[in-house]
């Protein structure tokens, strides 16, 4: 993994990749599966239902050459269509995405093909992180929404829904905001020690 | 009773050489009856009824639509490949010029671009054999 285009500092190491459960894919796996298979359901269906219409066609179109070829050729070509937009879907759906570093949260959020925004919110700033899995497919299959609130009234929160497996994104953050909180204040500590010490020699 | 009452164009003859005219009666209480009533030229006539299959819907005249003379064609048809080639090749710079830049090189974007490059030239591949032997 090449992180460079994250733009991380040089102690920065991404932790942990967030992405929406597969669920959210599959949907469009689905109807792209059926989309490939639609010219043949419509050929049964007018074979079954009104034979008369499909007989009418084939009467109609008797090419000369090879129709099966012909047939084939219009197929792949509708399958190639199928095939780069599920690359389309996939691309949208992989690349959107939070990358949690051992610092702060990077939201990349890819909503068009050409529609990209990435925002950072930094630990220190992370006032709550709610989970909310509703429902009984979200349960059995552990996916459900994941926000994060921000302190101040103008940043502005992150949420992802059909997150997968959220209690454990939800514990990593809080893992990571409670070391950055404690790093705070060791270094706050240390500062204190430090001024008093540097007030005490000038006594 | 209501009917519709129609005149056959044509009139035939019979065996006996005397012609006949035929009046088709649609009665409506009856829709799949249909009521022939044959006059002969000293109009005395007599009357045949017989089932008719009323179809549930038209059948389209699909060569109205579609001319299909145009996939007769196989220079057009070479030309629908070469513009779908070049748009599917721009939308396929696009998908890897996402991958390279934002995929991070992972895992799942290398069994992506393997997965479509592969899949994509064979289905070329079978496009080109089909229209070939077109």
């Amino acid at each position: 993994m090449n992180y460079s285009s994250l733009h991380l500092d040089f102690d920065e190491n991404v932790i942990l990749e967030v992405r929406k459960h597969w669920i959210v894919f599959f949907g469009n796996a689905i109807a792209l599966l059926l989309g490939a298979v639609l010219p043949f359901i419509i050929l049964a269906a007018l074979k079954i239902f009104v034979p008369e219409i499909l007989n009418n066609f084939l009467n109609m179109i008797s090419l000369p050459g090879n129709t099966f070829a012909l047939f084939t050729f219009i197929y792949i070509l509708w399958i190639l269509f199928l095939w780069i937009i599920f690359f389309v879907e996939w691309t949208k759906y992989y690349l959107d995405v939070w990358y949690v570093t051992e610092k702060r949260i990077i939201d990349v959020e890819q909503k068009r093909i050409f529609d990209r925004e990435i925002t950072n919110l930094r630990f220190d700033k992370i006032q709550d992180v709610t989970v909310d899995v509703h429902g009984f497919i979200p349960t059995m299959l552990n996916f459900g929404n994941i926000k994060v609130q921000t302190a101040g009234e103008d940043n502005t929160d992150f949420f992802m829904t059909m997150v997968r497996n959220p209690d454990e994104v939800r514990r990593i953050i809080f893992s990571q905001h409670n070391k950055i909180g404690d790093t705070s204040t060791r270094f706050a500590e240390q500062a204190a020690k430090a001024k008093a010490e540097t007030e005490e020699s000038q006594k | 009773m209501e009917h519709r009452l129609k005149l056959e164009k044509e009139s035939s003859p019979t065996h006996s050489g005397r012609f006949q005219f035929f009046f088709k009666f649609y009665p409506r209480p009856w829709p799949n009856l249909k009521v022939l009533l044959v006059y002969n030229i000293d109009f005395s006539y007599y009357i045949l009824m017989e089932p008719i299959t009323i179809p549930k819907y038209i059948v389209p005249d699909f060569a109205k639509w579609i001319d299909f003379s145009y996939f007769d064609n196989v220079p057009i048809l070479m030309i629908v490949f070469i513009v779908f080639s070049i748009i599917y090749f721009i939308v396929s710079c696009v998908l890897f010029y996402h991958w390279s830049r934002y995929g991070m090189k992972s895992s799942g974007v290398i069994i992506a671009e393997i997965l479509y490059i592969s899949v994509s030239l064979a289905l070329f591949l079978f496009a080109s054999l089909a229209l070939s032997s077109y």
